[in-house]
């Protein structure tokens, strides 16, 4: 981080190391700048060449031009008779999403993470204020995000060169100034949660809750079932409104620049005036003489280290079933007779009603269970890097009851999760008027779970071999599957590419009958997967990357001919 | 005697083309403090690791009052506790919760001895792990390996972090310990610490093992330090045999030497010294007096 030093000569390690920091952000926001441009290429080329006809155009303006369905999944749809009209429905809502996580993840990690790692108080023992480097952190975080929108900025434009696409020199650059506005107000808001909180978890969590509240009232907004004003509260529905392919609104830079500036004051002035490793609102980290005696075993610990964030996404899923729920009547009825269906078929889901849009809509919460599933991969193999794992294994355990406790206490994280995911569709359903049975609705939760315990299967094999590949595998899974489910919306894939996705492998209930058997199956495969990964981690030195430093040997044997 | 608390024979540990630990074989007999003393990055904290099973030997094999250190490590793992290099302790736990559960893990433990070493320690355990400075997180695991008064207690660099007075309450518990029974193995980079606490010093340096006697053994194998103070200036005492590296400032000499000391008694008489001070040499003297052959990169 570029900290100003007011007296004194530069620590020069000190200042190595900023200049590497504020070069890891520049380079992450130029890399996701470009994947950003390349979501954005695809969908524009895709539907010259799939939409070429004047007809076929209209006939898309009439599937999806007014389906309350896909406008609460992804926003507003107009103008999708042109190519940009559709290049923005595509990809303008799950740019900010990405974009929006992208920004706070920087901003926690660059605060709370050097935080938690003590170097911040190195930094703070040079003669600079709290303030001060708090703000040169943050500094870097905008760097990042400017480097993101120049990247941006220069592909969109030379893209604009092509005239077919009908993209202006104009409309190329405030589009992509629209894509970094859920980046800034969220890495604002992460620099104020930050002050907030005790702990990069916390302070990470703060602003998915923020996220997800944003999700859910501009899908609330958009599909008429709340108030058409509640857009303008969601940050969410500030990207939506700025509209920079269709019908650009400059004036909802307004509230992004409103918050963002707040924010960041509010933030500054609480950096000042909190200690540091502590948050302003930690009221964990008081002494808590009761408490400092509480007894309790494995799974205590794990409720201790892990349940507030389990129960966090928990409660998140339980709102976002809840708002597909209330949503699927009407989502599903506008769907009846629209091309649409042909969509919503590829991806699985037979018939056009209620039932048809949840079949689909639940591959959302899906999603949800597998992340929740991948972050809690993630926990288990904190525990091996940071050695505590020995406390256990020095205080007889085995190595193999360890990791398959560990297993089970993730699955009954996933079955509470996938439950939840059920009854709050049901709850939802329910108010919304689907009508649709509890038992239906509980299956189709339930369906869910198998993909949430086969990402903990694959990771606990890779885990046996080396620990930093745990969560490499379950978020390669998950993201491939993801990858497969969007690509599988847009065209026809061949089924053996397809069936490797986790998602494709459930049912898409309530659209159609759970599978029990190979919801089975794959619960099974899980379990011997397991069962190889705890036979390879007993055999396996702890707290070594065993495999990257074969690796090295290799290279310097290979060396040593050349 | 019975089976030794530890055994080690020519155990090796590669990490890539880094040799940590190079054909180690030691014993620690039952009821016996040893100390491994060494540089940063000689291969300590390897060894220890290699005892409690948490790494495999590249060569080699270790046994844990004749058990397999490896193959039959939870066994072992009944008879021992260990003091991690590093602590690792879950951030948001206080300290209270972390020995309860430490305690709970293992079963078998002293709860009045764990009381008064919470009191001994001056440890607050109603305090969050998170918000102890590092001295306070070195107590608790201290505490925690301490508290089950195992049979071999593996401590690596248990010292580290703590103020002079709770080091001083440390060596107690050392002290305490074995006349208990129980077997000690630590290491430490600390000269004066192996020195107040162990029967046997091994050292080591790039993974080899240097050397490996008792303190009294080593101090007769090499010289003492003397001074002696005169009255007027002093005599030339270069020719007396086993005398070397003399340093002489005003009145007094200082000399290293080798041999008997009725001899140099019998000799030093004639010149009639004011004062004389003969010291054995610390193990300061003795580590350096090793490195000169083998220069240490000291981190
Ligand atoms: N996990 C590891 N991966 C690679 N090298 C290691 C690892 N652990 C230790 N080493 C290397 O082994 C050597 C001995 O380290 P260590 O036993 O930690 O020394 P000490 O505890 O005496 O300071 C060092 O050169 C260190 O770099
Ligand atoms: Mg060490």
């Amino acid at each position: 981080m570029d900290v100003k030093l007011r007296a004194g000569k530069v620590d020069q390690g000190i200042r190595h190391f900023g200049i590497h920091f504020t070069k890891t952000i520049i380079r992450s926001g130029i890399i996701w700048g470009f994947v950003f441009f390349a979501f954005v290429a695809s969908s524009a080329l895709s539907y010259l060449s799939i939409y070429s006809s004047v007809a076929q155009r209209e006939a898309l303006v009439k599937a999806f031009g007014s389906n309350l369905a896909t406008i609460a999944l992804f926003g507003p749809a107009p103008s999708l008779n042109t190519v940009m009209g559709f290049t923005q429905f595509k990809s303008l809502l799950s740019i900010s999403i990405i974009g929006a996580v992208w920004g706070f993840l920087t901003t926690t990690k660059a605060i709370k993470g050097e935080e938690e790692s003590f170097r911040w108080e190195l930094v703070l023992s040079t003669p600079t204020t709290s303030r001060q480097t708090t703000w040169s952190v943050f500094k870097a975080v905008l760097t990042g995000i400017f480097a993101m929108w120049l990247t941006m900025s220069l592909l969109l434009v030379s893209l604009s060169l092509d005239s077919k696409l009908g993209l202006s020199f104009s409309r190329a650059l405030f589009f992509a100034t629209a894509s970094i506005a859920a980046p800034v107000a969220f890495a604002s808001f992460a620099l104020f949660s930050s002050q907030m909180t005790a702990t990069r978890r916390q302070a990470s969590s703060w602003c998915g809750w923020l996220l997800a509240a944003g999700y859910i009232t501009r899908m609330l907004a958009d599909a008429k079932v709340g108030a058409n004003w509640l857009i303008w509260v969601s940050p969410l529905g500030w990207s939506e409104k700025l509209a920079p392919l269709s019908s650009p609104e400059p004036v909802a830079f307004v509230p992004v620049l409103i918050f963002s500036v707040v924010v960041i004051i509010v933030s500054l002035y609480l950096a000042g005036v909190r200690d540091v490793g502590s948050g302003f609102f930690s009221l964990g980290d008081r002494k808590r003489t009761a408490r400092g005696r509480r007894s309790f075993g494995h799974l205590g610990l794990s409720v201790r280290t892990f349940g507030s964030f389990v129960l966090a996404w928990l409660l998140a899923m339980a709102f976002t079933g809840f708002a597909i729920g209330m949503v699927a009547d009407g989502a599903g009825s506008t769907m009846a007779g629209s091309s649409i269906e042909g969509v919503f078929s590829r991806l699985g889901a037979k018939g056009a009603n209620a039932r048809g849009f949840l079949g689909v809509a639940s591959i959302i919460v899906g999603v949800m269970v597998e992340v929740l599933s991948a972050s809690l991969v993630k926990a288990t193999y904190e525990e091996e890097a940071t050695l505590r794992v020995e406390h256990f294994l020095l205080r007889r355990y085995r190595r193999s009851r360890w990791l398959w406790e560990r297993f089970a206490m993730c699955v009954a994280a996933l079955i509470l999760a996938s439950l939840l995911a059920g009854f709050s569709l049901f709850i939802g359903a329910s108010i919304g008027g689907a009508g649709l049975s509890i038992s239906t609705l509980l299956a189709a939760g339930v369906n869910l779970l198998p993909g949430g315990v086969f990402i903990q299967g694959i990771a606990m094999a890779a885990f046996g071999l080396v620990g930093s590949w745990a969560a490499k595998a379950a978020y390669f899974v998950l993201g491939w599957s993801v990858f497969l489910e969007l690509l599988g919306g847009i065209r026809p894939i061949n089924h053996w590419v397809m069936d490797s996705s986790i998602l494709h492998q459930m049912s898409p209930a309530p659209a159609s009958e759970v599978d029990w058997t190979s919801a089975a199956i794959l619960v099974a495969i899980s379990l011997g997967l397991v069962a190889l990964g705890s036979f390879s981690f007993t055999a396996r030195d702890l707290g070594v990357e065993t495999q990257s430093l074969r690796w090295e040997s290799l290279r310097s044997k290979v060396r040593l001919f050349v | 005697m019975g089976i030794p608390a530890v055994k080690t024979e020519d155990l090796g540990k590669s990490f890539g083309s880094t040799r940590a630990l190079v054909s180690l074989s030691m014993e620690v007999a039952e009821g016996e403090v040893v100390g491994f003393l060494g540089p940063n990055g000689a291969g300590k904290t390897t060894t220890l690791r290699l005892l409690i099973g948490s790494i495999r030997p590249t060569t080699g094999r270790a046994e844990i009052f004749g058990l397999d250190a490896r193959t039959e490590a939870v066994l072992a793992h009944r008879k021992l506790s260990y003091l991690a290099g590093d602590t690792n302790l879950w951030p948001s736990l206080t300290g209270g919760e972390t020995l309860n559960l430490l305690e709970r893990l293992s079963g078998r433990v002293d709860r009045n001895y764990r009381d008064d070493l919470i009191e001994r320690f001056d440890l607050d355990p109603s305090k969050k792990v998170r918000t102890y400075s590092k001295g306070n997180r070195q107590k608790v695991a201290l505490i925690a390996s301490l508290m089950a008064r195992s049979d071999l207690l593996i401590l690596d660099e248990p010292t580290s972090g703590l103020d002079p007075l709770l080091e001083r309450e440390f060596r107690n518990c050392i002290v305490e310990a074995k006349r208990n029974g129980q077997s000690v193995l630590l290491s430490s980079h600390i000269l004066s610490e192996v020195e107040a606490l162990c029967d046997r010093v091994g050292m080591l340096n790039h993974g080899r093992l240097i050397d490996f006697t008792s303190l009294k053994e080593m101090r007769q194998l090499t010289s003492r330090s003397v001074d002696v103070t005169f009255e007027s200036t002093p005599p030339d005492l270069s020719r007396i045999p086993g005398v070397a590296s003399i340093e002489v400032l005003d009145h007094s000499v200082h000399f290293a030497f080798r041999g008997r000391i009725a001899e140099l008694l019998d000799l030093l008489a004639g010149f009639q010294p004011e004062s004389l001070l003969i010291r054995e040499p610390s193990l300061e003297e003795l580590f350096l007096d090793l490195y000169d052959d083998s220069p240490a990169e000291r981190g």
